[in-house]
């Protein structure tokens, strides 16, 4: 499963754009702050008001998370300007992942619903409730009239939408692919995890805030490299948890995804781990890893920096790769002892585990 | 495990639990019997929505822990139906099987309580709501018959049952999986009943695709999966083969987030692509199962893409919308429409649009009136569009010698 990144976008909440990615991620401190949701806690929030980040008209309409995919798709055809000329985007397709996408929206649709009965809800919310109208809101106000589609599978969803969109690319159903990872914190979202947490945010052992942000990633069929790249894809894998358990499942999708890379455990530089939200996951995750890799190789954990982005993560994870590798050669002196050579990005939930090897 | 872009892709079992009967048999027997899914809302008070009439699943029986959502219980036991069908045990050694579950509103029913406690946050279920999201079918199903293969929730609207299938026919041809367990899944939702009550999408009587008169869907609810295998791992198993899937294509209109593009581009891309994918021409078409939601809008513009895609083959064409029996399954529509296919090849006919009385002139179609026409055809397209332009169309062949006639 190959494939070539030739371009990223992101939004977070330090700013917009690689150059400001690639620095907070190398300081490697936590953007969260006293959420704007809920003071009490600890957020990686973006700030209220999102319009200001997407230069477009037709936002109205859109969910906070369709503003986030929205703006991580103009940084990245920022970059890349010819990606929305007429005939390109006419082909272009796009995959988003995202866990809890609709989720907010739903909960505003109800909470109209029920403020003026549900005969006289709003029918401008009712779209939103949908799942996949981000990438519909996406496709619209870009003009991609490719295939387009949406995949959930919690904080898998988004190296789950990197894995779609190179089986769109080798199908050929497309000759490139904006995959997008996208999650947005709301306060529907902040009181399924409390219910899950089954504790205080604070809690040393589970201090690890929610995030939002939006990663973006153009991936080009693999072949001859396209004008200009600044990744690729050399393999990946997805194995369940049904019948051998969460460890196991993270193992096996690791081998899996160096073996389809072709390269060996030995020659990963770095790993980028989903890291340790829901407990039992994230210490299978690091298990796993630990009997693939063994302790030396260096490894980060994104949450650190953007806390836990779900959906949204396993994009940014390769997004923060690739960006302090591409800017290491500017004036970004920090980055030049970031290692080289391929590296791992895993996703682990309770479902399975989802593993890419890039290199740049 | 071969893989490649000609390898072939059959189908070998077919589950549904739908509005007109908990088994494939029943399923086929109402379509080609004209019996109607639809009755009186009766899961909550409609007393407060224009419309009241619906059409809903009945005398069905969980096979699973309640805890699990309405729409990972349907689409468990129409698993289960396709898997028994195929003769195919999950837990076999060795076996490469994998499930691919397409959905519009995911678990609806933990959502929808949303609406009943919002008022309070302690009592609302919000894990539930985290808990249940849509990649929950696909993840409940899996565990639940025992599928350790690729895993995919793909919740495209109204056409994720022909994404799920479609995805399933990329796996199977790239050597991912050898078999694939795939469809859609859809809960009945009060929240899908307001909104399309709210956007004047509802009729309040009958559901009448291509009609004159037509006054728009009836929501249901539902099931269907059906278990894709490569050819030649049915062929060393000996499995009974019921059809082909020959390809199918995507596209997104990328126009407005509920109606379709008004010249329907998107429609008859998608149509297009699928052809293309089948090595197939449009005038190998035989038979073409409508998405015929029985809205205005829809149906003028689905009629407009297949004159586009057929030019004046299209008043030639038999063309049917299920959807006037089954109502809107949403999510497992496209499924459902995609078993009618196999079992129109299977049997050699066509399952016919009811309610269906006055042509409108704006759909100048061979529109299958009220009665299955007996017909065999070699090759058939499932067309199925969704809100945020996401249009997916199946092509299915016929396998020689399958005939059941």
């Amino acid at each position: 499963m190959r494939a070539w990144i030739s371009a990223m976008g992101v939004v977070f909440p330090g700013g917009k754009g690689r150059q400001a990615f690639a620095r907070a991620i190398v300081r490697g401190e936590s953007l969260a702050k006293a959420s704007r949701l809920r003071p009490e806690i600890l957020a990686a929030e973006m700030e209220e008001n999102l319009k200001p980040l997407v230069e477009r008209r037709g936002l109205a309409v859109l969910s906070r998370g369709a503003i986030l995919a929205a703006a991580a798709i103009e940084d990245l055809a920022a970059a890349e300007p010819w990606l929305l000329e007429e005939q390109v985007r006419a082909e272009c397709a796009l995959v988003v992942g995202t866990a809890f996408g609709h989720i907010a929206s739903r909960a505003e649709f109800h909470q109209d619903a029920r403020r003026n009965g549900a005969r006289w809800v709003s029918p401008i919310l009712f779209p939103n409730t949908i799942i996949n109208s981000l990438a519909g809101h996406a496709a619209i106000l870009f003009g991609l009239s490719g295939p387009n589609s949406t995949v959930t599978s919690g904080r898998r969803s988004g190296l789950e939408a990197v894995i779609r969109a190179a089986t769109l690319l080798t199908a050929g159903r497309a000759p490139r692919v904006i995959v997008l990872g996208c999650d947005e914190v709301s306060q529907t979202s902040l009181r399924g995890l409390d219910s899950l947490r089954e504790g205080a945010w604070d809690a040393p052992e589970l201090a690890i805030p929610p995030g939002e942000a939006a990663g973006a990633l153009l991936l080009e069929a693999a072949g001859p490299p396209p004008a200009r790249s600044i990744g690729r894809l050399l393999g990946a894998a997805e194995r369940s948890s049904v019948r051998k358990g969460v460890s196991r499942a993270v193992e096996e999708a690791m081998r899996a995804a160096l073996a389809d890379a072709g390269v060996t455990a030995n020659e990963i530089t770095h790993l980028s781990l989903s890291g340790r939200y829901g407990g039992g996951i994230g210490q299978a995750e690091a298990e796993a890893a630990l009997a693939v890799f063994g302790g030396k190789t260096p490894r980060m954990c994104l949450q650190q920096v953007l806390g836990e982005t779900f959906g949204a993560q396993g994009v940014l994870a390769i997004a923060a790769e690739l960006a302090v590798r591409n800017e290491a050669a500017s004036e970004f002196s920090p980055a030049a002892h970031w290692p080289e050579g391929p590296f791992l990005v895993s996703s682990a939930e309770t479902t399975g585990a989802t593993c890419a090897v890039v290199s740049v | 495990m071969q893989s490649g872009p000609n390898r072939s892709v059959v189908i070998t079992g077919l589950g549904c639990v739908t509005p007109l009967g908990n088994s494939v048999l029943e399923f086929w027997n109402a379509l080609l019997g004209g019996r109607s899914g639809a009755g009186p809302v009766k899961s909550f008070d409609s007393s407060c929505y224009r419309t009241h009439v619906w059409c809903e699943v009945k005398d069905f029986t969980p096979h699973v822990q309640r805890t699990r959502g309405r729409a990972a219980q349907l689409a468990m036991a129409a698993g289960k139906e396709a898997l028994l069908s195929a003769g195919i045990e999950p837990e076999s050694e060795g076996l490469m099987l994998g499930v691919s579950i397409g959905t519009t509103m995911g678990e609806a029913n933990f959502l929808d309580r949303l609406t009943d406690t919002s008022h309070d946050p302690v009592a609302a279920p919000w894990a539930e709501v985290l808990t249940h999201s849509a990649y929950s079918i696909t993840s409940d199903v899996a565990e639940g018959l025992g599928i350790e293969g690729p895993q995919a929730s793909l919740p495209a609207a109204c056409s994720a049952g022909n994404y799920a299938v479609g995805l399933a026919l990329d796996w199977i041809r790239q050597g991912q999986s050898d078999l694939v367990l795939a469809g859609g899944a859809e809960a009945f939702s009060e929240s899908a009943f307001a909104g399309f009550n709210r956007l004047s999408a509802m009729s309040p009587d009958r559901c009448r695709p291509f009609d004159r008169d037509r006054q728009g869907l009836l929501l249901g609810e539902g099931a269907a999966l059906m278990l894709l295998e490569s050819e030649d791992h049915a062929r060393r198993r000996g499995a009974q083969i019921l059809a082909r899937v020959l390809g199918y294509g995507l596209s997104c209109d990328a126009h407005h987030i509920t109606g379709p593009h008004p010249e329907g581009n998107g429609a008859a891309a998608c149509m297009r692509n699928a052809l293309n994918d089948s090595h197939a021409d449009a005038m190998d078409v035989g038979y073409l199962c409508c998405h015929g939601t029985g809205t205005q809008q829809n149906d003028r513009i689905e009629a407009m893409a297949i004159h586009k895609v057929f030019g004046e083959g299209a008043r030639r064409l038999p063309v049917s919308s299920i959807k006037a029996l089954t109502g809107h399954m949403m999510g497992a529509a496209s499924a459902a429409e995609g078993i009618a296919c196999v079992l129109a090849l299977r049997d050699g006919v066509l399952p016919p649009t009811c309610n269906h009385e006055n042509l409108d002139p704006e759909c100048p179609l061979d529109v299958i009136p009220n009665q299955p026409r007996e017909l065999r055809v070699r090759l058939i397209l499932n067309n199925s569009y969704a809100f945020g332009g996401n249009n997916a169309c199946v092509a299915f062949g016929a396998w020689p010698g399958v005939a059941q006639k």
